[in-house]
């Protein structure tokens, strides 16, 4: 990406705060993004990312509270131009298809990493429907 | 299988780096390229060894502070990424680490596999904290 190019604007919502600030760092340092928050949980994703406009919001699956794929669909029909890149722990096919029928974009593993989700994430803001290798090789399994 | 990943351990205790020199050497996909106990030394000692990592204690006494080696570290030599660690693990201190320029951070008061998995983390272009769970 051009040096000129739009910083694609994210918020996370992933219980661990760990996971978030080493995400937060990463996405920072690319300079391809723009951190604008972090949630714990995806109770209040569709009023924030109202709020807030994200291009991408990353969402972890495995969070006490509001079910994650009813979130997901819930902001494609309120928020349609927001994308939603699930990044988990848990890679499965059924997962990966329950997420992408739920109106995800993209499905990362934890274990792909880092890397892998900011090129998911690029895919992803580039309108691809996009999957880390763990997730493409689950999905494959389908 | 990818190269070993080269670390420098910082340490002002030979003791402790030392103990960390064991514990990487016993490792099959890193090693450890050299000890330093003083801070003003790092830049230069990667340098001469071609480290690829350095642990960094963050409470090291001296003119030179272990933030500014990373700040130094981060602008002459942006592929070494610095794993620092501290027996302060308050997130005021980690902050302060990662906002040098720190890949990683680890609490002293970790275990020694918390320590190796940061390192193997960092490798691979994660950020590495504590308290991150990586299935």
């Amino acid at each position: 990406m051009n040096g000129t190019a739009a910083r694609r604007r994210v918020l996370c919502v992933d219980d661990n705060a760990a996971v978030a600030e080493a995400l937060r760092i990463k996405l920072g340092r690319s300079g391809r993004f723009e951190w604008v928050g972090w949630l714990p949980a995806a109770d209040r994703l569709i009023q924030l990312a109202a709020t807030l406009s994200p291009a991408l919001v990353v969402l972890d699956l495995d969070m006490p509270g509001a079910d994650p794929f009813a979130q997901i669909a819930a902001l494609r029909e309120h928020s349609p131009d927001v994308r939603v890149v699930v990044f988990s722990g848990h890679v499965g096919p059924e997962l990966v298809e329950k997420a992408l029928e739920a109106g995800a974009w993209g499905y990362a593993s934890k274990s792909d990493g880092e890397d892998d989700l900011l090129e998911v994430l690029d895919r992803v803001g580039a309108e691809e429907i996009a999957l880390s290798p763990e997730a493409r090789a689950a999905y494959d399994r389908l | 299988m990818a190269e070993p990943t080269r670390v420098l351990c910082v340490d002002d205790s030979m003791d402790i780096a030392e103990l960390y020199r064991l514990l990487i050497d016993a490792e099959p996909d890193m090693r450890c390229v050299g000890v330093v106990t003083d801070p003003a030394d790092v830049v230069a000692t990667v340098a001469r060894t071609g480290a690829n990592q350095v642990l960094l204690d963050l409470t090291m006494p001296g003119p030179v502070t272990p933030l500014s080696v990373i700040r130094a570290l981060a602008e002459t030599s942006p592929d070494v990424r610095v794993v620092a660690f501290s027996g302060y693990d308050d997130e005021a201190t980690q902050h302060a680490a990662l906002d040098a320029g720190a890949w990683g951070f680890v609490s002293k008061h970790a275990g020694p596999s918390d320590v190796l998995d940061a390192i193997r983390q960092v490798a691979t272009g994660n950020i590495s904290l504590p308290g991150q769970r990586r299935p």
